[in-house]
């Protein structure tokens, strides 16, 4: 019995610490992966279907499953293949007329609309998509009856996949060609731009190397045969030819907003299309600085960016950004383009680049045959792989799990791509990141959007910023007050007194923390919103009170004084405060009208009426008080200790705080007046508009989780100070303050150290409370009057939502390791000091 | 005397010795203060406020009960030099949402003509749209008008209510015990016929069986089912059949079936005993019900019990864990660096946020340990998760071992406090190390551990932050306890009054409507803690005075 029940114990007692210890690993081990780079497969080469003879391949893709394929030639030819082995299924003929070539084309990866500018002027618009049909059951058809799940056979000019034992999945192209249209004229489409959106397509093409025209697609049907013609309605451009030739490159967004022209030498002419009939020349940039060319150009998915290659193996990211207000010779319609990031190059030129459709990851492919997959947010190459030849045809599967390069030759490899997380890396989480559209690089947190374009921002910066101003918030407010308390009780507090107080203030501790949230934010925030200088003059009302009363309370003779040194006392300091609070209604209203322009919220906002010289003066007159103090203390009269003659001494006492009082608002005044004549305005600085949940209700919210927890345990480092060292003061002669002062708090002051240390961990740790009570803006501004989000917050809102084993899942198992570990950081100092303390104090 | 002056004042120190007493009044206060607010708020929520009818300059007319005053500031208007003076203003309940819109209105003093109390005015609690507040015009029965005054009305109103309201309930429950059964027990058959399926393959004779068996089963049910929905139609026939016809203070009307009426009285003839009936009526709702509208009112019956329950399943998870692991620490570990470095680390993991706490439940016990029960025991039940989702038993693991390093530390001082002579002594008495610790240490510490499991259950009962993450949710269709195998379903999510308070206070559709409730949950939840806290207090003097007598 004896050795079983020792052995369950043993054993039991270590598993749970083991358990307990390993909170911090799992959380590890579920953000290890953000950090890892993507993986492509073994490779499944194949040949491509023989193009047409004299012909090669324009553009090859695979459909979303990567089991079919196809493949398109100049003369119209277009191929539909298994992408196993390459084996064509189908072949067909997309140019109706024969003779006829293509001299132009485009391919938009997203929507799959084909645009081909033929050689007698007209142009061939359609759609080339792949579909895709289930059967279930009984109706699985006999091709696929004997497939084994996850195998595929080709199936009606497409490929037939069982899926599951009981569903089977045919894929198939879906071809949706409009007979050609004209264009005005003879003269060849030599390039084009086709793009379809929800809002509807647009076109736009260079016709011969005169005429830029972009137009809107217009559909229409017959009613009575149901055949659909379409029509352009053009707009033409106003196109200057350039010297150095006709351009190589014509894009534009799918949005339909902006037209870009590029030539090989890296020229790029941005025309503004905002408004179809005024469309104009906006700004012309050079992509490929130097003696550089320009060999690949494509928009990133979202039509923000521009992924540009060049001919030295380099590959850059640009994006336009609004211009800065009074910029000179900017661009008219507002923007310009930057060179955002320069891609870690590749060893030969670039031939050709691919866009993710699911994410901001990109394919390039070298003249040297190397292709590289990356990631535009975190700049990093994922993976790289290596083809026979440069790989002219490029795409990342549609789901982003694959790669297809294609040499001319037709030799085709196909890569599967293992990609979780590739927009990660410490630089991105930590560092600042420029992202698409953004001015500059900024920290932000911004993980998710309704559109699937988005570009997550996933700096953890601004979040981390957002925990330390809560904390420090929390800790400004509560520190002063819960070690003022704290001394007070255990110095200046009769036992029963103690008893009776301490247990009260104990109990605060264990108010739920979503109580103080939504008091906070549904009953505080919106009154203090009324009356936020009210609330802000308490903080020089109160003190001020409260130390004039101690010095009428010197008037009391002695006697009475010590009589009344309990309850009464703490009733009479109680009345002081509330006569305090409540008088600073009446004067924090005059102020306000007074020096805040009659409204503190107006005058925190943009246009910034009146002057910030009050504004300084609040901020400066207690630290010029603690100056006038301290200099006073330490240099105009030391240790001074001559005998003193009741109320005399206590008027002159009192004359002195007065002048003290006096001198510390004249050279508050003097330093106030002095930074606004240097130009500083602390609206400026650091005090931005008012939000109804600020940092301020935070604060104070928080106090109430805070305050006592510091208060007990410096309580219980008070109170562990032995008596005889009190005993030994008093006896010196030294007053009951003095005792305190020097002799009881130095003693304790590693478990004061401590107790603020647990206290910050609780505050850092804190999670409803600014939930409720913050505004949850991730920004980082120092401003009391604003929100924030922290952390906790971050975690408790999003990761109910996040997609298990998603990069925003990762990222929120990272903020909570981080938390984890700041707060194992700061219990373990303040425990190692609390256990030195209590070792001294056991000396003593 | 003498001697006591000669010290200087400024030795005293009396001006900081003062701003350590504000340090302490502020902490007082604020507690203080606090829990009086809450008090307040939450005993005055139920009781029933007169009906106010506000005639207002220009000539526009509400009826409602006045929720609060307040005086306030408003913004200043563009390009106006002056700020605009401090005004006062009421809020006006005037309910009827489906008319208006809206539940609530702002009223400025200065607008204000004629307020008058109307006596007519009746307040009515209704199944939806929350409260209305005009006048009971008349009574219909069957579609006919029988009773066209408002007196008449009434009286039939509180003659033929409290059947209705039987009646309906009737079919409530009938809609959810037998029909909820029935509908529980088909889908056990489908998942049952699944697991044949996976185990043994749609080809197979067990198959084939078993799929007859289902079906013929499911037959009888759907018959059964057939049954009950006859006698639920009957049932709701007649309860239809009364109602009665509303009109608002501008005129316009409505009519409202009878058994919609929760309840309904008119504020402004109430005497005092009635208004006592109504607020004691309205607590037990509020204690005893479930949810309407989306939490804003009725009960939070289900957030009670999911969080005892919860917080007690907690408590049967932490206790043997946690003393096990302080047995060790204290009594079998070799105490050295190691076993210091431990207790260091135990120690901290208390400071470790909750939240933290939260994410390593939801990423471990949810998706690990709930998605590898699933793959093993509940094939059937894919795609969707049975354990591999969010729920009690992970809710209570977490909230377990965010409460361990409570219990280990509570349990470790309470084995240190355990004198050395008594050890010695059963020693003596030849006893093993094992019937030392069972007989004479344990029992000994027993209140010491029974302290650290009530206070992991009061910081248990009042985490919001890794509940949310782990288990917790808006609205639980049912509760975890319930009358088929198991019984107690631990996979179910349930409510919680913390969460119940953030969820209504922060996302539902008007939360000014929700503010009373908030007010009560609040105070629900409060009370349950400080009962919990009490319980500790007392239990740790009661200790103490034991342990100071009983030292050999």
């Amino acid at each position: 019995m004896d050795r079983v029940s020792g052995a369950v114990i043993r054993s039991g007692g270590a598993l749970v610490i083991l358990a307990v210890l390993g909170i911090c690993v799992f959380l590890a081990l579920v953000v290890l992966p953000l950090f890892r780079g993507a993986e492509l497969g073994p490779p499944n080469s194949f040949t491509l279907p023989a193009p047409p003879a004299g012909e090669a391949w324009l553009h090859a893709e695979i459909n979303e499953h990567s089991r079919l394929g196809l493949a398109l030639a100049a003369d119209g030819v277009l191929s539909v293949f298994a992408a196993a082995d390459g084996a064509e299924l189908q072949r067909d003929d997309l140019i109706p007329e024969p003779g006829l070539r293509a001299v132009s084309f485009s391919q938009d990866s997203g929507t799959g609309a084909v645009a081909m500018g033929l050689d007698d002027g007209t142009l061939l618009l359609g759609v080339l998509r792949f579909a895709e049909e289930f059967f279930a059951d009984d109706g699985i058809p006999a091709e696929a009856a004997g497939l084994q799940v996850g195998s595929a056979a080709p199936f009606r000019g497409g490929v037939i996949e069982r899926v599951t034992p009981e569903r089977a999945r045919w894929s198939r192209l879906q071809i949706e060609m409009r007979p050609p249209v004209p264009t005005g004229g003879p003269a060849p489409v030599t390039l084009v731009d086709y793009r379809i959106s929800q809002t509807g397509e647009v076109l736009a093409y260079l016709k011969g190397s005169l005429q830029l025209v972009i137009s809107e697609v217009i559909t229409s049907e017959n009613l009575l045969t149901g055949e659909i013609t379409a029509e352009l309605s053009e707009n033409p451009v106003p196109f200057e030819p350039d010297p150095r030739g006709p351009p190589a490159r014509l894009s534009i967004p799918a949005r339909g907003d902006q037209l870009l022209l590029a030539w090989d030498d890296g020229t790029l002419r941005r025309y503004d299309l905002r408004r179809k009939s005024a469309a104009a020349l906006v700004e012309t940039a050079d992509l490929a600085p130097g003696a550089t060319r320009l060999t690949a150009l494509e928009y990133l998915i979202g039509d923000q960016a521009l992924l540009v290659g060049r001919d030295d193996g380099t590959v850059s990211v640009w994006f336009r950004v609004e211009n800065e207000p009074g910029a000179v010779g900017a661009p008219a319609d507002g923007f310009h383009l930057v060179a955002a990031r320069e891609l870690q190059p590749q060893s030969a030129a670039i031939v050709a680049i691919a866009a993710s459709q699911r994410n901001k990851t990109i394919a390039t492919a070298a003249a040297d045959g190397s292709v590289w997959a990356r990631h535009n947010t975190s700049a990093r190459v994922l993976a790289a792989a290596q083809t026979g030849g440069p790989a002219r045809l490029l795409q990342i599967a549609p789901k982003g799990d694959g790669v297809l390069a294609a040499t001319d030759r037709g030799d085709a490899v196909l890569w599967p791509l293992r990609n979780p997380h590739p927009e990660t890396t410490i630089g991105t989480i930590l560092g600042a990141t420029w992202y698409e559209a953004y001015p500059e690089p900024m920290h932000t947190w911004q993980s998710s959007s309704g559109t699937d374009d988005f570009e997550p921002k996933l700096g953890l910066v601004p979040l981390i910023f957002g925990t330390l101003k809560a904390t420090l918030y929390a800790m400004l407010f509560s520190v002063p007050i819960a070690l003022l308390a704290a001394i007070y009780t255990s110095e200046f507090m009769s036992r029963r007194m103690r008893a009776i107080v301490k247990p009260k203030i104990e109990m605060m501790a264990s108010l739920p923390s979503v109580v103080l949230g939504f008091l906070a934010a549904l009953v505080l925030a919106p009154w203090v919103e009324n009356w936020v200088l009210a609330v802000l003059t308490v903080f020089l009302t109160v003190p001020l009170a409260i130390v004039l009363g101690a010095y009428f309370w010197l008037f009391l003779p002695t006697r009475l004084a010590a009589r009344f040194g309990g309850w009464h006392k703490l009733l009479v300091i109680g009345t002081v405060f509330a006569l305090a609070t409540w008088s600073a209604f009446p004067l924090g209203g005059l102020i306000e009208r007074t020096f805040f322009a009659g409204d503190f919220r107006a005058w925190l906002a943009p246009p910034h009426p009146g002057s910030g010289t009050p504004m300084w003066w609040m901020i400066l007159f207690p630290i010029a008080l603690i100056a006038v103090v301290g200099v006073n203390h330490f240099l105009l009269a030391p240790r001074r200790s001559h005998a003193a003659r009741g109320e005399r001494e206590a008027a002159r006492e009192l004359a002195k705080g007065a002048l003290f009082l006096v001198a510390a608002a004249v050279l508050a005044l003097i330093a106030a007046q002095i930074l606004t004549w240097a130009g500083a305005d602390p609206r400026d600085a650091f005090l931005g508009t008012y939000v109804q949940r600020n940092s301020l209700i935070v604060g104070f919210a928080m106090g109430f989780a805070v305050i006592p927890i510091i208060y007990t345990v410096t309580e219980d480092a008070l109170s562990s100070v032995p008596d005889h060292l009190r005993g030994a003061a008093l006896g010196c002669g030294a007053t009951p303050w003095q005792t305190a002062a020097r002799v009881v708090v130095p003693v304790a002051a590693s478990g004061i150290f401590s107790a603020i240390m647990i206290g910050f961990g609780r505050a850092v740790g804190e999670t409803m409370i600014v939930v409720m009570a913050a505004g949850n803006t991730p920004i980082i501004d120092v401003s009391p009057f604003n929100g924030l989000r922290s952390l906790s917050a971050t975690i408790a809102v999003e990761l109910p939502e996040a997609a298990v084993e998603g990069t925003l899942y990762r990222m929120l198992f990272l903020a909570a390791l981080t938390l984890f570990l700041i707060t194992f950081f700061v219990n373990t100092l303040a425990e190692v000091v609390r256990q030195r303390f209590r070792k001294r104090a056991f000396e003593l | 005397m003498s001697e006591r002056r000669r010290t200087s004042l400024a030795a005293r120190g009396e001006p900081l010795v003062w701003l350590l007493g504000a340090g302490q009044v502020l902490a007082s206060v604020m507690i203080l203060g606090l829990l009086a607010f809450i008090l307040v708020r939450g005993f005055a929520t139920f009781w029933p406020k007169p009906i106010e009818r506000v005639e207002l300059a220009d000539d526009r007319v509400f009826l409602g009960e006045v929720a609060r005053e307040e005086t306030f500031r408003p913004m200043r208007e563009e390009g106006s030099a002056e700020a605009p003076a401090a005004q006062h203003r009421r809020l006006l309940r005037t309910g009827n949402y489906d008319l208006y819109g809206d539940d609530f209105k702002w009223i400025s003093e200065g607008e204000v003509a004629r307020t008058e109390r109307t006596a007519d005015a009746v307040l009515i609690e209704r199944l939806e749209w929350g409260p209305f507040i005009g006048f009971v015009e008349e009574f219909k029965s069957g579609g006919r008008v029988i009773a066209a005054t408002r007196e008449e009305a009434w009286r039939l109103y509180e003659e033929r209510h409290a059947t209705a309201r039987a009646t309906w309930k009737e079919v409530r429950s009938l809609e959810k015990g037998p029909l909820g059964a029935i509908f529980h027990e088909i889908n056990a058959l489908r998942l049952e016929l699944r697991r044949v399926e996976l185990a043994h393959g749609r080809e197979a004779a067990e198959f084939a069986a078993a799929a007859a068996r289902v079906a013929a089963e499911q037959a009888r049910l759907l018959g059964e089912s057939l049954a009950i929905g006859e006698r639920i139609s009957a049932l709701k026939e007649e309860m239809r059949k009364d109602a009665l016809v509303l009109s608002e203070v501008g005129g316009a009307r409505i009519e409202l079936p009878l058994y919609a009426v929760v309840r309904a009285f008119r504020p402004n003839r109430l005497s005092l005993g009635g208004r006592l009936g109504v607020y004691f009526a309205r607590w037990g709702e509020f204690l005893t019900d479930e949810p309407r509208e989306s939490n804003t009112e009725g009960g939070v019956f289900p957030a009670i019990f999911g969080t005892v329950l919860m917080t007690l399943i907690m408590a049967l998870l932490v206790t043997p864990f946690g003393v096990i692991a302080a047995l060790y620490l204290r009594e079998y570990a070799q105490q050295g660096f190691i076993v210091s470095a431990v207790r260091v680390a135990v120690n901290n993991l208390a400071g470790v946020p909750s939240i933290v706490f939260g994410v390593f439940g939801l990423g471990f016990f949810c998706y690990l340990v709930g998605g590898g029960i699933d793959a093993l025991f509940y094939p059937e039940y894919a795609p969707s998760p049975k354990f591999g989702t969010q729920g009690l038993i992970w809710a209570s693991l977490t909230l377990a071992l965010l409460a361990l390093p409570v219990v280990i530390v509570a349990t470790e001082e309470a084995l240190a406090a355990v004198p050395r002579s008594l050890r010695e002594a059963a020693y003596a008495c030849g006893a093993s190390k094992w019937q030392m610790i069972r007989r004479v240490v344990l029992p000994k510490a027993m209140p010491g551990i029974m302290t650290g499991v009530i206070l992991a259950m009061a910081r248990g009962a009042g985490e919001v932050a890794p509940l949310m993450i782990t288990g917790v949710v808006k609205l639980a269709p049912e509760l975890p306890v319930s009358g088929e195998f198991p019984y107690v379903h631990l996979e179910r999510s349930i409510m919680h009054l913390g969460f119940h308070i953030y969820d209504l206070g922060f996302q539902s559709r008007n939360a000014e409507a929700a503010k009373p409730m908030v007010f009560t949950t609040t105070l629900l939840l409060i009370c349950v803690i400080v009962m919990m806290n009490i319980v500790v207090i007392s239990v740790r003097s009661r200790l103490k005075r034991k342990l100071s007598s009983d030292f050999f």
